[in-house]
């Protein structure tokens, strides 16, 4: 495994040797076995893998939310600005999530937003900390604008099945927002979007790194999401981190088989002849 | 060149429209295609959700009927077939579908969906037919003996999709038309898949239409793109000239859109666009009150 | 594969002790003369004698050993409790199929059907056709079946309705495969698992109706049931409690069998219905 040494500064988010371990029909499965991962402020981190890498639990873990299954071992040490994630009490996390902490944002967003609620009211929930409704209101307008969604009166009246995906997400990210976290952990948050929106999708969130300093712990399978949007890349394979380096370097020149081998798969895929853009293969 | 396998003239498919209380008005999902698939070409479809690209294939498929149009087999209408049209129809079309998982029997081992096609068309006896299968799962690269008597569900999306491979391969078609093949596996598992579809094109003179949103696919294997937007298609021809040199709008945006794993491309791309910031890219997704 | 669906129902939570209820209750009922100390029929002995080492569940009114009785009413019960199901599935699974693949002007009728008979409470139904037709017992099963087909016709034509849309029974389409594979042999077995949890609902229901028409005493005389015992039973609630009680209990653990049955099987194929709701932290 080869690893870059980390900036001297400490780190906003981290993990420490976190093991997942999950009891699947009977079986243990180690989901996670063992991974060290940093996010600093400001930083855009991506953790790369296919299905079954752990990539998706890891996130999970390092957010306390992970699903309803039997977990066999969960250790390891997960830190948000020096505060042990893993043994905080559920109203420290409540409060994490509500203020300055940690936001995540999902794959799916039809899933994870209410369908019975207009939009004014699901993002009214997300700023409940604020003092009045008109400021609720000004703040919601503001967080869709961020978002890139400019015409804020007519959505904040929409229910869900009204709009399309990509705003759907983009909404997702606007509540993610909105008790001004200092990191977002986005998992697959395009994967089901269309080609175009995705690339939108993936400027708006970096576009809220560089401007707002938000750091964000991305975790993907899509490679060219990766060298869109991140610094700083881990690859993850049967629940380890093989690799882990600058997005440039990585690219460049992995120094793991594996690694290697996913980039080797996606220049297959992306080798194109007239267009004249893509790697040298 | 020879008369075109299949052909479409004028496919519309509408839904919906119900006249009973005067309400609703029909949507088009296909909205006046015509197209030619030619023997041995690769003819991609690229579009976006909403496009109407799943519906054009499965009436291409002859699987939905169109609500006007005529799909054309040989120079002849799918509408005059016979039982004996739709059988040699059926020997030569076949589909491979998205997802892998929902497109195999979740009751039914792999053998078994294998010979039920086989015993259909008269592919194989009882006899020789442990034969056939075994030689199906290796021209998809599986080992006969490993995978045979396995249920879907004890298998990975790649190795589903090759079975799916299999089976649509087992009649020896002379076209196959696959809807976002690639879509749902793993990437290094794409890779795979793509070189086998390839290969298999090669060996056997197949056609292929392959239906995919991934631009970098299309330009790699096909030889014509057919960009479909809203049940229309908006721009037509070979490969080359449609992804390099655009002459439509939403095709620009679709090539504007396009994710390369590639950090460097990234970054010019970025640099370039800040320095001449484009209209935001078209898209079907992006239209909230479109006509869905 | 079998054996392998028995292992897998016997790890659900209470599939196994549905199965095992049941087989109790039918090998008890089946060999009822080897379990029975007296024949159905004996009234030899002193009526409305409470429970005793002789009599463990005492005597009835007509002087019958009450816990014999119960084993040889089972059979009835039972058998109208499989059949009358066995014949809603065959009714309105048929209906349900034809329906949901063929769809169209004929699937619009079928539904119509459908509606009519359900849209009618089961009792009336069978108090009807029972008074019309008399209460001998295979007429009684065919009432019953009456009643509750319209709810089997529905579930099979939601099951063929998705299922008919899935990508491999579209595969199995384009390359040709006969309607008759695509209904037997692609559709059904996968509509199978909710098809049997509804059969097994369906026969507790099919129970639970002959009771009630047994307790009214619509059910054919000659045949001992459950419900025709609680009939007999009910006049004499104060003074011979034990001729209700007992077989009020037979038709509770019975009913309770088919539905841990169920329950156990719609745990099998969909383990998440029944899991626990996640524990939501923090």
């Amino acid at each position: 495994m080869t690893v870059n040494t980390p900036p001297a500064d400490a780190p906003l988010l981290s993990a420490r040797d976190v093991k997942v371990h999950l009891r699947v029909h009977g079986r243990v499965v180690k989901a996670v076995d063992g991974v060290d991962i940093e996010v600093h402020p400001g930083q855009c981190v991506g953790i790369v893998g296919e299905s079954g890498s752990g990539k998706s639990t890891l996130g999970r873990a390092m957010t306390r939310l992970l699903p309803n299954v039997e977990i066999a071992e969960l250790s390891g040490s997960v830190r948000f600005c020096g505060e042990d994630v893993l043994a905080m009490t559920p109203e420290r996390i409540r409060a994490l999530r509500r203020h300055r902490g940690l936001s995540m944002v999902f794959q799916d967003p039809l899933s994870y937003l209410n369908p019975t609620l207009r939009i004014d009211r699901q993002l009214g929930e997300a700023l409940r900390h604020l003092p009045d409704r008109a400021v609720v209101r000004e703040q919601s307008a503001e967080l869709l604008r961020q978002v890139g969604l400019d015409d804020t009166r007519r959505i904040l009246r929409l229910y869900p099945h009204e709009l399309s995906g990509g705003m759907r997400q983009r909404v997702l990210i606007a509540m993610a927002l909105a008790p001004d976290p200092q990191i977002l952990v986005a998992d697959e948050p395009t994967t089901a979007l269309d080609a175009t929106v995705q690339y939108q999708v993936i400027q708006t969130l970096r576009r809220l790194n560089k401007e707002r300093n938000l750091a964000m712990l991305v975790i993907t399978h899509d490679l060219g999401m990766v060298a869109e949007l991140c610094d700083r890349v881990y690859v993850m394979n049967g629940g380890k981190v093989v690799e882990s380096a600058d997005v440039f370097a990585l690219f460049d020149a992995p120094q793991n088989a594996y690694t290697a081998s996913l980039l080797a798969a996606a220049r297959r895929l992306h080798q194109t002849k007239a267009l004249g853009v893509g790697p040298a293969t | 060149m020879s008369a075109p396998i299949l052909s479409a003239r004028a496919i519309v498919k509408s839904f919906g429209g119900r006249s009973w209380f005067g309400g609703g008005s029909a949507k088009r999902a296909v909205d006046t295609v015509d197209l030619d698939v030619n023997e041995g070409e690769t003819l991609a479809i690229v579009g976006e959700s909403g496009s109407g690209k799943s519906t054009l294939a499965r009436i291409l498929l002859g699987l939905v009927a169109p609500t006007s149009g005529t799909v054309a087999y040989q120079g002849r209408p799918v509408a005059e077939f016979g039982a004996a049209d739709w059988a040699a129809f059926r020997k030569s079309v076949q589909p491979v579908f998205q997802d892998p998982a929902s497109s195999l029997n979740p009751r039914m081992r792999v053998d078994t969906t294998l010979s039920y096609v086989l015993r259909r068309h008269g592919l194989a006896t009882r006899a020789t037919m442990d034969a056939e299968i075994a030689g199906l799962l290796a021209s998809v690269g599986l080992d006969a003996a490993q995978f045979r008597d396995r249920y879907p569900h004890q298998l990975s999306g790649g190795q589903q999709q090759r079975i799916a491979i299999a089976r649509a391969m087992a009649v020896r078609p002379r076209l196959i038309i696959a809807d976002e093949p690639l879509s749902s596996l793993d990437m290094s598992v794409q890779a795979q898949v793509l070189d086998l579809l390839v290969s298999l094109k090669a060996s056997r003179n197949l056609g292929l239409v392959l239906i995919s949103h991934d631009l970098n696919v299309v330009d790699a294997i096909s030889d014509r793109v057919i960009v479909m937007y809203l049940g229309r298609i908006v721009e037509a021809g070979p490969t080359r000239q449609v992804l390099g040199n655009p002459s439509n709008d939403y095709t620009r945006s679709l090539l504007a859109a396009k994710l390369v794993a590639d950090p460097h491309v990234a970054r010019a791309r970025r640099i370039a666009m800040d320095a001449a910031p484009a209209a935001a890219p078209i898209s079907p997704s992006n239209l909230q009150g479109a006509p869905q | 594969m079998a054996l392998d669906l028995v292992r897998r129902l016997f790890a659900t939570r209470f599939g196994g002790i549905g199965v095992v209820i049941l087989l109790a209750v039918s090998i008890l009922s089946i060999l009822a003369p080897f379990f029975a100390s007296s024949g159905p029929e004996d009234i030899g002995s002193p009526s409305m004698l409470p429970p005793s080492w002789q009599h463990p569940f005492g005597t009835d009114s007509l002087g019958r050993d009450v816990r014999s009785v119960l084993l040889y009413a089972g059979r009835s019960s039972l058998t109208i409790g499989f059949c009358a199901a066995a014949m809603a599935f065959l009714i309105g699974g048929t209906i349900g199929a034809l329906a949901g693949y063929f769809r169209g002007p004929l699937a619009a009728v079928l539904l119509r059907v459908t509606d009519l008979f359900h849209t009618l409470p089961a009792i009336i139904i069978v108090l009807f056709s029972v008074s019309l037709l008399g209460a001998s017992f295979w007429l009684q099963v065919a009432a019953v079946a009456l009643a509750i087909w319209p709810i089997e016709a529905r579930l099979v034509y939601g099951q063929f309705i998705t299922l008919s849309e899935r990508e491999f029974v579209l595969a199995a389409r384009a390359a040709g495969l006969s309607t008759g594979h695509l209904i037997f042999r692609e559709i059904l077995p996968n509509a199978l698992p909710t098809v049997i949890v509804q059969v097994a609902l369906d026969a507790s229901t099919a129970i639970l109706i002959e009771a009630g028409l047994g307790f009214l005493g619509l059910s054919d005389p000659t045949v001992p049931s459950w419900g025709e015992m609680l009939n007999r039973g009910q006049e004499f609630l104060e003074l011979a409690w034990w001729m209700s009680v007992f077989p009020g209990m037979a038709i509770c653990i019975a009913v309770l069998g088919f539905n841990l049955f169920a329950d156990g099987v719609t745990e099998m194929f969909n383990p998440r219905a029944t899991a626990a709701p996640p524990k939501l932290e923090g």
